[in-house]
């Protein structure tokens, strides 16, 4: 097995922890570890900055599956509540076109569903920072291309 | 100290889950938040600097996602999909309140708050602090590529798509942030 260069190590570092590596990269990695000063000490920098997590709060789950758009059974309640009262009343209060907004609205992928979403959630905003791996950062062009390949291949696994 | 990743559901069965949530399955709706809930608040955390319109951000993050699955094409992870609007609906609330606070401390009170031992919570919550506030001094997009690295263990390509850049992009901007905290923190 040939000895794990700095560039490679420093790019696996973060997963050393995890079960991300295989069992080949993470030998690699931690005798490289052993052996390069500069690379423990980012390994400790790593490990300084994972005891320091951003905990979601408590109860957020909750929360978060109160506020879903999941009133289904309730909008159906109300629609027939409203065309019941409708009948009672022997006046046309809730009209065909009414209820079948609210069926509509009802319904998996109708306008409900498509409403929640604002189109700016799914925009791009950082468009174009292709130069920063051009200009910034020459060393990291360095790596050979079998290099990079081992490199995507471990980060794409 | 586990990873949010870790705990990260397989590809097969977080589509599993997504097509039982697309059904309206409440059980496989509050099991997509559950598991992917750390990784979400932690990027709408570290964007905006502050642990209540964190929360108010993922919440809008899941509600958007989850309303509109039918959108979700299953063309990158789901986790992938909703960590890039998180990232967008943390920077929607920042533009609608204001600017970001430049420091944020919450966190590290936090963890100190947790400790028993008195002088390991002195000392946690001392680094924390400066973590908190060396993180907070990275141009946003360094340090959300550090946080999907290092607190979420996303490959770089995962990056790139949750922050709408090219793969190279961010491993250079992991990089620069990792390069930028050493000197902050040393």
């Amino acid at each position: 097995m040939s000895a794990m260069d700095c560039e490679t190590a420093r790019d696996l570092l973060p997963l050393l922890r995890g079960a991300g590596l295989s069992a080949r990269d993470r030998a690699g990695l931690e005798a490289h570890i052993a052996g390069c000063e500069g690379c423990r000490a980012e390994a400790e920098l790593l490990a300084m900055l994972r005891r320091t997590p951003a905990t979601p709060p408590a109860g957020l789950v909750e929360r978060i599956l109160d506020a879903l758009p999941a009133r289904r059974p309730r909008q159906r309640r109300a629609v027939g509540l409203l065309a019941l009262a409708a009948t009672l009343a022997g006046a046309v209060l809730v009209g065909k076109g009414v209820v079948q907004d609210l069926l509509d609205a009802d319904a998996p992928g109708g306008p409900a569903a498509s409403a929640d979403l604002p189109a700016e959630l799914l925009q791009p905003f950082w468009p174009g920072d292709d130069e920063l791996a051009a200009g910034i950062a020459p060393a990291l062009h360095q790596l050979s291309v079998d290099e990079l390949e081992v490199l995507l291949a471990e980060l794409e696994s | 100290m586990s990873t949010e990743r870790e705990a990260a559901l397989t590809a097969g069965e977080e589509a599993a889950l997504v097509a039982r949530a697309r059904a309206g399955d409440r059980d496989a709706l509050a099991a997509l938040v559950s598991s992917n809930l750390a990784a979400v608040y932690g990027v709408t955390a570290r964007i905006l600097g502050d642990r209540e319109l964190a929360a108010d951000a993922a919440q809008d993050a899941f509600v958007s996602a989850l309303g509109a699955l039918d959108r979700f094409r299953g063309e990158a992870s789901f986790r992938t999909w909703l960590l890039r609007i998180a990232v967008n609906a943390a920077r929607t609330l920042a533009r609608r309140r204001g600017r970001r606070r430049e420091v944020a401390l919450e966190v590290a009170a936090d963890l100190a708050a947790e400790q028993g031992d008195p002088v390991l919570r002195v000392a946690l919550g001392a680094e924390a602090a400066r973590v908190e506030q060396a993180l907070a001094r990275l141009p946003e997009k360094q340090r959300l590529a550090v946080t999907l690295r290092v607190y979420h263990e996303l490959s770089y390509g995962e990056i790139g798509a949750v922050a709408g850049c090219s793969e190279g992009a961010a491993r250079v901007n992991y990089h620069l942030g990792i390069k930028r905290l050493r000197e902050l923190l040393r």
